[in-house]
């Protein structure tokens, strides 16, 4: 399963265009606003402004930062627990939901263990590649596999547990486990590397990213901007263009017909 | 018994319900409790997986109804019928989660998802009754396959109950949209895959 180190370079090589390989923080350009940000964002905010320097990690790595005193003056997460949290403690101001994104399961193109669906995860043998637990997409999965109720046979084949969704996304495309849960917008960064697999939407969480100014951020008027950039039509629409979903309007659902028929 | 129930009485039915375990409302049906299984480790994870998945099923249907009936499309009579439908899917819903609270977890709740349906779902009483017989069908394959499936015999004979009410349920809005009120011989049986996709038309 595990490819040759020759291959994994040049696959290596091949995925260093597209921004993948993870370090901790993956850090953007010197200078400007510092943004911490969940990994997944890593393509589409330098997209919305690409003046900030950027730190892409785990949300959870970001947080912990933050709690060290990290010099960052904007969190941006993709759950709204952490942000919650930290606002909790007034490490950050109030959090505001930006954006929604889709939970899905990747498999390298040529899919060798023949993953169709996520109950197909439970197989013997089938080796998978999760976030670890308190980094969202890895909670996320988990959650998916509660609702399903697949936790102890999936969590088994579990070979690699990593510290954020990109790198998750490496250990796929390179071939090295069978299949991996990353994001909607994640597995698009990769074309035709991997296949898209979708997860249920009745056992999938909301996935709804929050972003806060940081409470110690010296930058606040400059912080605030960014935020505002985000949640503005021109900055949704980026997200939207790098896959991300809008936020949800309470009565989008449901649509009544403007005329009335009884039924006999 | 009653054609209807208030809201108040509905609501208070489904309390008692989560509860108390499963309280049938179709007229002739069995008003005795359908305890879940107990005790923690009783009812092993294959058959757990298939009460998740039948939750989600319940939460649609309960949600769909709900939706039906403020539409203000159906006669007395066909509200009547989807009203007694929605207290069934209650009771089955109670059901299903009072056994994953057993086991120890925590069952969905209709906070949990989001449904979708077609654009024009709701705006007729034909289109809502076509829909509701869409749905009872996904829901008796669902029901039929895990009763053929599961292993744990309370919750085996509890779930072909379940599938008889669901069969009701459709033969009934099948007469209500002018279609045979029962096809073939042998419903089909719906793989938890196959349920899992057909459920995923609806949710999103």
């Amino acid at each position: 399963m595990a490819p040759t180190r020759a291959s994994a370079a040049l696959c290596a090589l091949a995925l260093a265009g597209t921004g993948l390989l993870a370090g901790t923080p993956r850090a953007g350009a010197a200078g400007g606003l510092a943004v911490y940000a969940a990994a997944s964002l890593t393509d589409a905010f330098p997209a919305i402004d690409p003046s900030a320097n950027y730190s892409f990690a785990g949300s959870n790595a970001l947080a912990a930062q933050i709690e060290l005193g990290a010099p960052a003056d904007i969190l941006a997460s993709a759950n709204t627990q952490i942000p919650a949290t930290l606002y909790a403690k007034g490490l950050v101001e109030q959090p505001v939901d930006f954006t929604r994104n889709t939970l899905v399961i990747v498999v390298p193109a040529s899919n060798p263990a023949s993953i169709r669906t996520v109950y197909d995860l439970a197989r013997p043998g089938v080796t998978i590649a999760v976030a670890s637990p308190g980094v969202p997409v890895g909670d996320y999965a988990r959650q998916v596999l509660g609702q399903m109720n697949l936790s102890s046979q999936v969590l088994a084949n579990v070979v690699s547990e990593d510290a954020d969704v990109r790198d998750v996304l490496t250990q796929v495309a390179l071939g090295q486990v069978d299949a991996g849960f990353v994001y909607a917008t994640d597995a698009r960064t990769v074309g035709g590397q991997v296949k898209v697999i979708t997860v249920p939407a009745w056992a999938e969480p909301k996935v709804t990213y929050a972003m806060a100014v940081v409470t110690a951020s010296p930058n606040q008027r400059a912080a605030k901007a960014f935020v505002a950039e985000v949640l503005s039509r021109a900055g949704q629409a980026k997200l939207r263009r790098y896959g991300f979903l809008p936020l949800r309007k309470p009565a989008e659902r449901i649509a009544v017909g403007p005329t009335r028929h009884r039924h006999k | 018994m009653r054609e209807s129930l208030t809201r108040a009485e509905l609501l208070a039915a489904g309390a008692t319900a989560f509860v108390a375990g499963s309280v049938h409302f179709w007229p002739g049906g069995d008003t005795r409790a359908a305890a879940p299984p107990s005790a923690p480790g009783t009812v092993p994870d294959d058959d757990l997986a298939y009460v998740r998945l039948l939750i989600a099923f319940e939460l649609l249907a309960i949600d769909f109804y709900g939706n039906a009936l403020r539409s203000r499309r159906l006669d007395q009579r066909t509200s009547a019928d989807v009203r007694a439908a929605l207290a069934n899917e209650h009771a089955h819903y109670a059901f299903l989660a009072g056994t994953i609270v057993a086991a120890g977890a925590t069952p969905l709740r209709a906070a949990d998802i989001d449904f979708t349906y077609p654009k024009d779902a709701f705006y007729t009483a034909a289109s809502v009754m076509q829909l509701a017989l869409e749905l009872e069908t996904v829901g008796l394959g669902a029901y039929l396959g895990a009763a053929g499936v599961v292993v744990t015999p309370a919750l085996q004979s509890t779930l072909v109950r379940i599938s008889a009410n669901e069969a009701q349920h459709q033969s009934t809005f099948a007469r209500l949209d002018r279609k045979p009120a029962f096809e073939g011989a042998f419903p089909q049986q719906l793989t938890i895959e196959e349920a899992s996709a057909a459920l995923g038309t609806y949710t999103s």
